[in-house]
């Protein structure tokens, strides 16, 4: 019985190799758009983390290269990241994706208020949306460095992107070697999904991962006070993280039971006493509202607040090419009983994603984190480590691997444009010279903008502390044809209004007929159309 | 931008992102624990996090206004404290050797 237990083994050990080579050039193929593979093919990466059981069991840990080899990897793996994150940049001058307008016009918000931090006079949703710590963060900067908002947002954005081939590095060297780093630093560096992150414009997200990062590290080093500091920065900085940090240290402090952990949440708490408390509404309806979607979307299934970002199955799709090792990764731990906090992560991490608990898309860029260092942990040691494979193989294995899962970032840097044109955003900065009680009307999708650049208070579809009508008003509104209907609704606000639309915005819904009429102007008609209403008299 | 703004956002960047980090990464880490790819990538991470937590701090508990000198201040005051523990660090280790090495000149006194 033992014998054959024996042969079964050699037998799966011996196509593992050939499985990983296997999946690697059909993922390549799939990336490179010359075949399409269906969704079960993803089945598949169980299996081959299934077979590289026999090789894990009889890996042991051996240190790879030295330091100052790793170094040219590590920066490369850095400018590349850097440069992905700079190119849309030198293409096209406007910030990508949607929320570039919400940081600038709280940015600028924080700066005028300067000497004082405005926390009394910020609107709601300002308060609901960004804790305290970037912007008090950027008041330092800009007093410091004369920075504005938008230098801080061009220059630091792309850096700290980048820079998070760093932490990355340095989390996984600590716990599994430094080739494990090395590796891990490289994937991350071409990961679809922190280009898209960084595409998408999620500013507190990239200080959030640095933040969980450090904290990780500094909790596997067992320094207390680092990671009480990188704790308390998480929770002023990025709020899910700093719960996803909080879930992970649940289950680490009742298999590790050191008293340190308890001192250092302790100290936390302290620190970051203040920005809670001044807050304490927000946070304490953010909290309840996080809980009553995990229970809706359990009871009723629907995955409610998922927030903006790809899916589950889409990741699935981009990181295929590494998900194999990332599940070898986890059966390493497993087998070896290493309950580390990168196991709780991403178990955690894995249960909010898949059984879509809570802001479950955006919980796919840390999944995505901890799945680049699982998946650099199965490489080491369901490759590298793996006796009797010429190296050649190994490194063309890993190269491949690397490019597959570098083909769709690159796609995505080539194709990747901003929401609107420079034109568009031209029209929005004319707006800056008009009266300065007017208001701006703006749809939801140029919405953002209009807040940011053109320095007016907007009007929009349930967005900014200025809206005062209701939904179905609004619809009505959209849908009026004739000018009474539209004076009337605009009449609510004293003062002139000006009427921002984006010629080329998808999904037009705002009628045009009743602003044909001697009450609204034409004062703009560029890229983007502004009419002027005067106001009811 | 002139010359004065290029060399402003370099060095005031550097002061507030890097400097008050760098010399809390020693309280952590002594000298010749980690590397240095470690300390400074750990400099930049522990300056993101201390700036905003002890000028919000500040402003909160004592009412100091966020202006360019207080924050200079407070991002110096930062940096010092750091140094502060490491000299005292280094003085109780000191005095702790000078001690341990005074006893064991006693003992070898004592066996002669």
């Amino acid at each position: 019985m033992r014998e054959k237990i024996q042969k079964i083994s050699k037998i799966i050990d011996l196509s593992y190799l050939q499985l990983v080579i296997i999946f690697i050039v059909l993922a390549l193929l799939e990336a490179l758009n010359v075949i399409s593979l269906p969704v079960d093919y993803r089945i598949f990466a169980v299996v081959i983390a299934l077979f590289a059981i026999p090789t894990l069991i009889i890996s042991q840990r051996r240190e790879g290269g030295s330091f100052s080899k790793a170094m040219p990897i590590l920066f490369a793996a850095f400018l590349f990241a850097f440069a992905v994150r700079v190119i849309p940049y030198i293409q096209h001058p406007v910030p990508l994706g949607y929320d570039p307008g919400f940081y600038k016009y709280t940015f600028d918000v924080y700066a005028s208020a300067l000497p004082s931090i405005p926390e009394g006079e910020l609107a709601s949703w300002i308060k609901e949306m960004y804790p305290q710590g970037l912007f008090v963060f950027f008041d330092a900067v800009h007093l410091t460095a004369g920075t504005d908002s938008l230098q801080f947002m061009y220059y630091l954005f792309p850096l700290i992107g980048a820079f998070l081939v760093f932490p990355v590095f340095l989390v996984t060297r600590n716990l599994f070697g430094q080739r494990a780093g090395l590796i891990a630093a490289v994937l991350y560096a071409v990961s679809f999904t922190q280009f898209d992150m960084f595409a998408w414009f999620y500013f507190k997200n990239a200080f959030g991962l640095m933040f969980l990062l450090f904290a990780i590290y500094a909790l596997e080093k067992r320094k207390h006070g680092l990671m009480a500091l990188m704790f308390a920065a998480l929770g002023i900085f990025h709020r899910p993280e700093f719960l996803l940090f909080a879930l992970i240290l649940i289950p680490y402090f009742l298999t590790h039971r050191r008293r340190g952990i308890i001192y250092a949440c302790l100290g936390t708490a302290l620190m970051i006493l203040p920005f809670w408390i001044a807050r304490w509404d927000e946070n304490w309806s953010t909290l309840t509202g996080v809980v009553s979607t995990a229970a809706t979307n359990i009871q009723t299934g629907e995955a409610l607040g998922g927030g903006t970002f790809f899916g589950f199955t889409t990741y699935t799709a981009v990181a295929l090419a590494y998900i194999p090792f990332a599940l070898i990764g986890l059966f390493y731990l497993i087998l070896r009983r290493n309950w580390n906090s990168l196991f709780f992560y991403f178990v955690i991490n894995l249960v909010i994603v898949v059984f879509e608990l809570f802001f479950f898309k955006r919980f796919i860029i840390p999944l995505d984190i901890v799945v680049i260092i699982l998946a650099a942990l199965g490489i080491e040691y369901g490759l590298l480590q793996r006796g009797r494979v010429p190296k050649a193989v190994t490194a063309l294995v890993i190269i491949l691997l690397v490019v597959t899962a570098a083909i769709p970032t690159i796609d995505s840097v080539r194709d990747t444009k901003p929401l609107i044109t420079e034109g568009q955003l031209e029209a929005i900065e004319w707006v800056q010279d008009v009266e300065e009680d007017a208001y701006v009307l703006a749809l939801s999708h140029d919405a953002p903008w209009v807040l940011g650049w053109s320095e007016h208070r907007v009007i929009a579809p349930g967005l900014f502390q200025w809206d005062e009508h209701t939904k179905d008003e609004w619809f009505a509104f959209f849908a009026a044809n004739d000018s009474q209907s539209a004076r009337d609704f605009l009449d609510v606000y004293d003062g002139p209004i000006y009427i921002y639309y984006a010629k080329n915005a998808d999904n037009c819904y705002l009628g045009f007929e009743k602003f044909e009429n001697e009450y609204f102007q034409v004062v703009y008609n560029e890229e983007a159309i502004i009419y002027k209403y005067e106001g009811g008299d | 931008m002139d010359a004065f703004d290029v060399v402003r956002i370099i060095f005031g960047s550097i002061f507030v992102l890097f400097v008050p980090g760098f010399a809390w990464s020693y309280v952590f880490f002594n000298r010749g624990k980690i590397d240095w790819v470690e300390r400074v990538a750990l400099s930049f991470g522990l300056s993101i996090a201390l700036v905003p937590l002890v000028v919000f701090w500040f402003n909160w508990v004592f009412h100091v206004n966020i202006s360019l000198i207080n924050t200079w201040i407070i991002v110096s005051g930062i940096t010092i404290v750091a140094i502060i523990w490491l000299y005292a660090r280094k003085r109780l280790w000191t005095v702790r050797l000078a001690e341990k090495l005074s006893s064991r000149t006693k003992f070898v006194r004592f066996r002669k």
